[in-house]
């Protein structure tokens, strides 16, 4: 299980991520949910290593990962909120590349990485240049190689960004698989549809703080919600969006 | 950029003044007018490198690119605006380079030309001068925009790009020897009018000093009619423009939108394989081997550098003799060891450089301490990529020169240099080739130019003699190569601390990603 405990970021002394805790469970999609400039993203780099904690802890199995942050990020898959690749590089080539960081033994990085571009729908595109590869292309890359070395924890950003509807649904029906097989999942969207779906627990931060922790059942019933939309909603405060929308056309309509 | 071709103006225009006046004025004698016309070469070769190798740089700027094609064509702009706009920006930009290459150099060599002995003359002097910069600069531009506009012409979109780097490259390269060879083309000048070599026609510099003659009066037919050659070819680089750019640009358009680049069967990688001990060595060999070979902002820095090491070479190892340039024999051997420094302390630099610094979150993910494996793959990717392509160029010419033992002795002694030098330019190099973007901005300027120049002459010279020593005593062989190998193996075994790999200077360059 991964633990969040107390955890901190501040920039400039200003707080991002303020005592934020939660926990991720083997078994479980955990949705993570927040308007844009919540937090979301800084807490999923403190948890990949992009970023230092200013204080708190995350634990992995009962252990810091800040004590041994190296063998958390080698049972760790990430996928970015955004598709940076080496574009020069081909998919296949980059997943390569992955698995060779890993220290994969070759012959298992090329099967398998033949297979997951297979099984994404770019084998025919595996000697094509990143660089020429549509977003929703770079994002299945990503995906095959967040996979690549049997990962027990997934950290999905944003990770349906840019799918077709085939590859969308495949999406969904991929993270409810490694779920049942026993993976712990993170799952980081703004589609609330997607996470009211798959999801075992919400978590939702606004202004960097936890304003909810629940199953989405739960939610939905202690704030008297019939969907997750309308329990976001009420949670973060968001102002009258129909009026704004009224506004947006008046500007351009008067 | 303006700045540093000012900058670098400046100091040209400098170097040339005070001989310059001195030499313009009174009576001179014939050997007197030879030097004047071989210094009256530098500004023109100096104009026409610099402005050339800028043209070159922005190559993909000249013809609007598939990106600009992208970007513009859903705005209701007819194709001809387009055109129109693109070579309005285009002239503006020949203004503001031509002027910035030429203005400082020459005001300064105009002051020092103005004097009471001059100033009947000096309306002229300064139109030639103005001629001949002004002109080799702009001509330099327009050569490269009308070899760009018959490509397009010609070849298919997916040959144009493809063709693209190395003709950028090679021409940039071509661009720095024709501006660091300066004393060669002015010692070689004289024998070559005279006897009417035909590398002339070859060197657009040469035409355009050859305004002077024209302007002033000829006192050399031959200089003068290369003057009259820098024109006509003015001209025709001009017509050139005007029919390709018109006849292609709306090909170019069509072609650029409807092609995608093909699927490229990556090559084995098979020396990484051979040399690396590790999948992680081999991910970091094959890594930094495919973004050297696919990254055209990588490849022109090399090609710079190795352009720059040509030019020092040949300053050692090449001396004019009767006219031509002919292989000096004393300095032939220190040949190699000059390519061989600027190509190791080439890719010494040019790894600092990042290729795409917001997908290093791969290594940064994936890291596991590997400081050692890092170096190792980047001592043998350096030592595979630069000395072996070097030794084996130079190989028949060295065989033409030498003897089988001397060659065989210089190669062993070059590997072995190499391979020491690899060790002490990477001693501290602590990160991933092309991912880290902390780069040493505390480096004092001057320090590292003299660092350099003694570097380059300190390595070669003294491994030259060393290996002349070498050859009339067996043992200062011995002690080299036992030397050598301790210094090696030491290396080598060296496990420095499994710190991890350095990426970024600081936090805020992180704390940039995505923070919206």
């Amino acid at each position: 299980m991964l633990e969040i405990r107390n955890l901190t970021k501040r920039f400039r002394g200003a707080p991002v991520v303020a005592d934020v805790s939660f926990a991720v469970r083997p078994g479980e999609i955990t949705g993570y949910l927040g308007p844009n400039g919540s937090g979301k993203s800084t807490t999923v780099k403190i948890l990949t290593g992009l970023l230092h904690a200013s204080s708190g802890h995350i634990f992995y199995r009962g252990k810091n990962v800040f004590d041994d942050p190296i063998g958390f990020r080698q049972r760790l898959g990430y996928v970015p909120e955004e598709p940076n690749l080496y574009g020069y590089l081909t998919g296949l080539e980059f997943l390569q590349l992955a698995g060779g960081l890993r220290s994969l033994p070759e012959d298992l990085v090329t099967k398998r990485s033949n297979q997951l571009l297979e099984l994404l729908y770019l084998h025919d595109a595996r000697w094509v240049p990143i660089a020429n590869y549509s977003k929703g292309m770079k994002q299945r890359v990503l995906i095959a190689a967040a996979l690549l070395h049997d990962p027990d924890l997934l950290i999905f950003d944003e990770a349906q960004s840019g799918l077709d509807i085939t590859n969308s649904l495949l999406f969904r029906h991929l993270l409810r698989e490694l779920a049942a097989r026993g993976k712990a999942v993170l799952y980081i969207s703004h589609v609330l549809e997607l996470v009211e779906k798959v999801c075992d627990h919400i978590v939702v931060i606004d202004k960097g703080k936890i304003v909810a922790d629940d199953s989405v059942g739960g939610l939905r019933t202690l704030m008297q919600r019939p969907n997750l939309e309308g329990v976001f909603m009420q949670l973060i405060h968001q102002d009258d969006l129909e009026s704004r929308a009224r506004a947006i056309a008046s500007a351009i309509m008067p | 950029m303006l700045g540093v071709l000012i900058t670098v103006g400046m100091l040209a225009g400098y170097t040339v003044l005070v001989t310059s006046a001195d030499l313009s004025h009174g009576v001179r004698s014939v050997q007197a007018d030879w030097m004047v016309r071989s210094l009256r070469l530098f500004l023109p070769s100096f104009s026409f490198g610099v402005a050339g190798f800028t043209a070159l740089f922005y190559w993909d700027a000249l013809f609007p690119d598939r990106r600009d094609f992208l970007i513009l064509a859903p705005f209701p702009i007819p194709l001809h605006q387009v055109v129109a706009a693109k070579l309005t920006a285009l002239l503006l930009f020949v203004v503001l380079l031509v002027g910035a290459v030429n203005v400082t150099p020459d005001s300064m060599v105009l002051l020092s030309l103005f004097g009471p002995n001059s100033r009947g003359n000096w309306l002229r002097l300064a139109s030639a001068q103005v001629a001949a910069t002004f002109g080799a600069s702009a001509f330099a531009f327009l050569m490269v925009a009308a070899g760009q506009g018959i490509l397009i012409s010609l070849t298919s979109a997916r040959i144009f790009r493809r063709t693209s780097p190395w003709i950028q490259m090679f021409g940039m390269s071509a661009m720095v020897i024709t501006v660091l060879g300066f004393p060669f083309f002015a010692g070689l000048l004289r024998p070559a009018v005279e006897q009417r070599q035909f590398w002339l026609y070859l060197f657009p510099p040469v035409w355009f000093s050859g305004l002077f003659e024209l302007l002033l009066g000829a006192q050399n037919q031959f200089l003068a009619s290369l003057g009259m050659l820098s024109i006509q070819m003015t001209a025709l680089a001009m017509l050139v423009i005007i029919v390709t750019w018109g006849f292609g640009f709306r090909r170019h358009f069509r072609r650029t939108l409807e092609s995608e680049d093909a699927a490229r069967r990556p090559r084995a990688w098979s020396v990484a394989h051979w040399l690396a001990s590790s999948p992680q060595e081999r991910a970091i060999f094959g890594f930094a081997g495919k973004t050297l070979a696919r990254s055209q902002k990588h490849q022109f820095f090399i090609a710079t550098y190795f352009s720059a090491g040509l030019a020092i070479a040949l300053f050692f190892g090449v001396a004019i003799q009767e006219g031509r340039l002919a292989l000096s024999p004393a300095g032939a051997r220190t040949v190699a060891f000059v390519l061989g420094f600027f190509a190791i302390s080439g890719f010494r630099a040019v790894f600092q450089f990042p290729a795409e610094l917001a997908s290093n979150w791969i290594f940064r993910m994936t890291e596991a301490r590997w400081t050692e494996v890092s170096r190792n793959a980047t001592r043998k990717l350096v030592l595979t990529i630069s000395l072996v392509p070097l030794l084996l160029v130079a190989l028949p010419l060295e065989i033409a020169a030498w003897n089988w033992p001397t060659v065989l002795e210089h190669s062993v002694v070059q590997l072995i240099a190499a391979a020491l030098l690899v060790e002490l330019l990477f001693w501290n190099f602590d990160k991933v080739p092309f991912t880290c973007s902390y780069f040493p901005g505390k480096t004092n300027l001057a320090v590292l130019t003299i660092l350099y120049i003694y570097g380059i002459t300190g390595y070669s010279f003294n491994m030259a003699d060393l290996e002349i020593a070498m050859e009339h005593r067996w043992a200062v062989g011995v002690r080299f190569f036992v030397g050598a190998a301790l210094a090696l193996m030491l290396s080598w075994r060296r496990h420095p601390e499994a710190s991890g790999v350095r990426f970024d200077g600081s936090e805020p360059v992180i704390q940039s990603l995505e923070l919206n």
